[in-house]
């Protein structure tokens, strides 16, 4: 279980968090949705425990991560799978390299079956074939699902996506969704996603949070979301300028 | 204006002191955790290959040129007033304290440095140190120790390589081009040969080593925004450590000899 509370942040005087309050249970799925520079990002590195917050605490299963030390955050980290935005794979490795070093690292596995898990986790996002390929032969999609294989590859409790579908092709964002969709059901992973895809949204969410002015906005269902007459949301939802929708209105 | 124009050497100062405190809490951070530096021997032994084995040609191309510039030049400039055989002496003393150790220093800067730079301030601005933090690696030790050891280690080791072709080099030259002997030429070399000479360069060369890697793993670690940081890194890399190294080189040779 995630519990996020009254956390603030600012950077340079910048306020980016104001307050941000929340709890994911345990199998669920959030997804955080704002617009560009509402802080989701900055959200996310405080759930990693890559920033600290100014004030207020994040607790993953329980632990504060501010009062932990340095080994005892690496122990949390371990239990969550991370996608970057970019994939962020090592582009000194190749695919079959990028899943190891994850796997050596956050498993006691032997060798052979770290071979095995490697082809699984590769299959099971259908990246099977490019195991020997470096990360700058692979494509925009093909670096996402590389990069959920590795998020996926030490059987993380949580898995974190980061803009998963940004920049990606319909068909592809559809892959993703489907596979975020499939390690939080099939495998009872506690998910958060990042994203500013409304069809992300409708297709994986259990529960929508939008972030709007450095604060928690609106945190409830995606049916809630959906017929929500409060014109921020709506604005966010139909992707349309408030000045429009009012228009639209008269 | 006035006020600013005022101001300006105050906050320059107080710009370097941050920078320079942000750098040795960076560097601190190595001996937070010595426990753990044994996860990272592996990654190390790499890095000496990159960064010594595959800069060895570079330094015995340079190192011979300046010994063959230091033959010729000293040989010019002694010219009918002193015996030949002082080329041997000249040569000898200019590579072991001086050129041996400074010319590959700065030719390391640009080979070693700046791709340091540029490498980590890829990964910085691509998020694979925030990667390799989500992976529970340590990422200072992960990509910051492996390099700052293997510059250490490495380039004592490419001093001596430096100093061995620098003094062919220059005998070469000798032999070739003017009228200098073996025999005299390494009678020369003897004459004034002490054996602290040799282990001068080679002192020079762990605080040279340091520094470059150091610096280069600072700027790169810091590297901000996208193409246009990484390139800053390493630009600020290859100048700050070239005026460090000319700094360095005088402190340390005021102190020892």
């Amino acid at each position: 279980m995630i519990n996020v509370s009254s956390i603030y942040k600012s950077f340079n005087g910048k306020d980016v968090l104001r307050g941000v309050d929340f709890n994911i249970q345990s199998g669920e799925c959030v997804v955080v949705i704002g617009k560009s520079g509402s802080g989701k990002s900055v959200l996310l590195k405080h759930l990693l425990g890559l920033i600290s917050p100014d004030s207020g605490f994040i607790k993953i299963d329980g632990l504060n991560l501010d009062e932990l030390t340095y080994r005892e955050l690496q122990r949390v980290r371990s239990k969550i799978g991370m996608v970057f935005q970019s994939g962020a794979l090592f582009d000194s490795m190749n695919v079959y390299e990028n899943l190891k070093i994850a796997i050596d690292r956050l498993t006691n596995l032997k060798q052979n079956q770290i071979d095995d898990r490697i082809e699984q986790c590769l299959d099971e996002v259908g990246m099977k074939e490019t195991k020997l390929l470096m990360p700058s032969e692979l494509s925009g999609g093909m670096k996402k699902r590389v990069g959920i294989a590795r998020a996926i590859s030490f059987k993380p409790d949580y898995l974190f996506y980061d803009e998963p579908t940004t920049g990606l092709d319909p068909i592809m964002s559809d892959t993703i969704n489907k596979l975020i969709y499939k390690f939080n059901k099939k495998n009872k992973i506690t998910t958060l996603v990042i994203t500013h895809s409304m069809k992300t949204v409708f297709e994986i969410a259990d529960r929508v949070l939008m972030l709007n002015n450095g604060k928690i906005y609106f945190n409830g269902s995606v049916n809630d979301i959906k017929n929500s007459k409060d014109v921020i949301i709506s604005s966010f939802v139909n992707g349309k300028e408030i000045l429009d929708l009012e228009y639209e209105k008269q | 204006m006035l006020i600013n124009l005022f101001l300006f050497p105050f906050n320059f100062l107080n710009k370097i002191f941050t920078i320079f405190g942000e750098y040795v809490l960076l560097i601190m951070k190595i001996f937070q955790s010595p426990r753990e530096w044994k996860d990272y021997i592996g990654i190390t032994f790499d890095q000496m290959m990159i960064i010594g084995t595959k800069s060895i040609p570079i330094v015995i191309i340079t190192s011979i040129f300046s010994g063959m510039v230091t033959s010729v030049q000293s040989a010019y400039q002694f010219e009918s007033w002193t015996p030949t055989w002082f080329v041997g002496s000249i040569v000898g003393e200019s590579i072991l304290l001086e050129l041996a150790p400074v010319i590959s220093a700065l030719v390391l800067t640009g080979r070693v440095g700046a791709t340091i730079a540029a490498e980590i301030g890829t990964m910085r601005v691509t998020e694979q140190i925030d990667a390799i933090e989500s992976l529970s690696f340590n990422p200072v030790l992960y990509l910051i120790f492996p390099r700052v050891v293997a510059g250490i280690c490495m380039f004592p080791i490419l001093v001596v390589i430096a100093s061995f072709f620098g003094i062919f080099g220059g005998w070469f030259a000798a032999i070739m081009t003017l009228d200098v002997t073996t025999y005299d030429f390494f009678k020369g070399f003897k004459t004034w040969f002490h054996p602290f000479d040799a282990f001068f360069g080679i002192i020079k060369s762990f605080f040279f080593g340091f520094t470059i890697t150091s610096i280069a793993c600072f700027q790169g670690y810091n590297a901000k925004g996208g193409a246009q940081g990484v390139g800053e890194a390493a630009t600020v890399t290859v100048v700050t450590s070239c005026v460090m190294i000319v700094v360095l080189d005088y402190i340390i040779s005021e102190i020892l000899i």
